[in-house]
């Protein structure tokens, strides 16, 4: 591919597509805002510090806390693994939802997201209900067929194995064997987003302790070793706090590449922990291996 | 060069808004595959140049520094969980071009944003932003040989899927 044809067509097609003046004033004006309030940022983010520190204290010296939506989560884990196979470098390929119930019952759902024309109906959904801290999933493909490799009328671990590990080449062969469309993509997906609005930080020496915190969830709960805890980097400047009925909830990004060439090696991927900032309380951890067409 | 110092930092966010938003823009569109979503990288993708003016030491160029900058934030958006499964393509509400172009039926492009995330931000950074494979690697924090690899496994692809478009060269 040659530079110049390329650029000169990405710019003649999205020739409509400029940063404008509207655009351009946004960035001053959050610029403005930015140097205007210091003082209550600094206060705000003193006050942050000051609780994340005493929480990370009292958290890191009686153990992590995990809250009971990712205590069921673990549970729902470990039961697609139990009962499908399906290991956590597997499991990125779907798309993980909780639901929490009164009773303190919870149901976890993994389905197959759209936008990467994955096979969806061969994937089917997994549930897994999670009560008295046990858990039993189930499948919208059981009793189906999983044997025959890409042939196969239902996907279990082996094709997931495969369409993580070896993406394109299974991808190709399921385009061939009329499994899905060649133009899969584009698809729209049908999603309404009820994402909470991320709010920035400026990121201070003493949201560390939050991070360790989070640091240390990611090695217990994924059992890594003690090289494997070294390689983990910690990205502050992808930290972002939502509000979860009035609690603030630091988002953090780990990663872990254990290689320099393009080889997978176990636990390598992204890891998003959720530590509520007020409590200490790991709610979410959420590992994505970065294979098939994260990756 | 950028500095930090008062309202020079603001000239300095104005002026490098002026000469790189659009390429950004642009850029962050094709790996994001949403025209809102690549406003929202870009705004925080110089809100952060604006923070870390003073870090910046003219180790690269600005536009490596940005275009890093750039493909790092949208890569957190795309990798953030609540991100990932919201994402749509819409490449039919990219703003139309005004100019007659050889490929009206954007085959290219869609292959491209069609590639894996790993594949399209090395092609976007290498062929769009016109990075050297080292200032990639650097930005994607990846080997250069790595960086090499997924560039070639990029252009088989897209070589298969776009063999008029590769024989013109």
């Amino acid at each position: 591919m040659k530079n110049e044809d390329f650029k000169e067509l990405v710019d003649r097609r999205l020739s409509g597509l400029v940063w404008d003046e509207a655009s351009r004033r946004k960035v001053l004006n959050a610029v403005r805002e930015e140097e205007k309030p210091m003082k209550k940022k600094v206060s705000f983010t003193v006050v942050l510090a000051l609780a994340v520190l005493c929480v990370a204290a009292v958290a890191i010296a009686e153990g992590l806390m995990f809250s009971p939506r990712y205590s069921a989560v673990r549970l729902a884990n470990q039961a697609m693994e139990q009962q499908y196979g399906i290991t956590p470098d597997i499991l990125s390929l779907f798309y993980r939802q909780v639901e929490q119930h009164g009773d303190g019952t919870a149901t976890v759902t993994y389905s197959v997201p759209g936008e990467n024309g994955l096979p969806a109906e061969q994937m089917g959904e997994y549930t897994v209900e999670v009560k008295d801290n046990r858990a039993k999933a189930s499948w919208s493909n059981d009793g189906k067929d999983t044997s025959g490799g890409l042939k196969a009328e239902a996907f279990g671990a082996e094709q997931l194995r495969l369409l993580s590990y070896d993406y394109d080449n299974a991808m190709q062969q399921l385009i061939e064997a009329g499994t899905i469309q060649p133009k899969a993509y584009p698809t729209p997906l049908p999603v309404a987003s009820d994402s909470p609005t991320p709010m920035p930080i400026v990121w201070t020496a003493e949201h560390q302790a939050a991070s360790d915190l989070a640091r240390e969830a990611i090695c217990q709960e994924y059992a890594l070793t003690e090289d494997q805890s070294k390689k983990l980097n910690f990205e502050p400047d992808s930290t972002f706090i939502t509000w979860q009925e009035g609690q603030p909830e630091a988002h953090m990004l780990f990663w872990l590449w254990q290689g320099e060439d393009d080889t997978f090696h176990e636990k390598d991927g992204q890891y998003w922990v959720t530590v509520n900032l007020n409590t200490g309380v790991i709610e979410d951890i959420l590992y994505d291996s970065g294979l098939a067409a994260n990756g | 060069m950028p500095n930090g110092s008062g309202g020079n930092s603001r000239e300095e966010i104005a002026r490098l808004m002026e000469q790189y938003g659009s390429g950004l823009l642009r850029m962050c569109a094709l790996y994001l595959k949403d025209a809102d979503l690549a406003q929202d990288a870009v705004q925080e993708t110089f809100l952060k140049a604006y923070r870390h003016l003073h870090d910046f030491r003219g180790d690269c160029s600005e536009k490596t520094w940005l275009a890093t900058i750039a493909m790092n934030v949208s890569r957190d958006m795309l990798r953030t969980a609540w991100f990932r499964h919201q994402s749509r393509i819409a490449l039919d509400k990219l703003p139309e071009t005004p100019v007659p172009f050889a490929f009206p039926d954007d085959t290219v492009l869609t292959e491209v944003m069609g590639l894996p995330a790993k594949y399209r931000e090395v092609v976007l950074l290498r062929y769009y932003q016109g990075l050297k494979l080292k200032e990639v690697a650097s930005a994607l924090r990846l080997s250069t040989g790595k960086v090499r690899s997924r560039l070639n496994r990029a252009n088989a692809i897209l070589r298969d899927r776009l063999k008029e478009w590769y024989d013109e060269e």
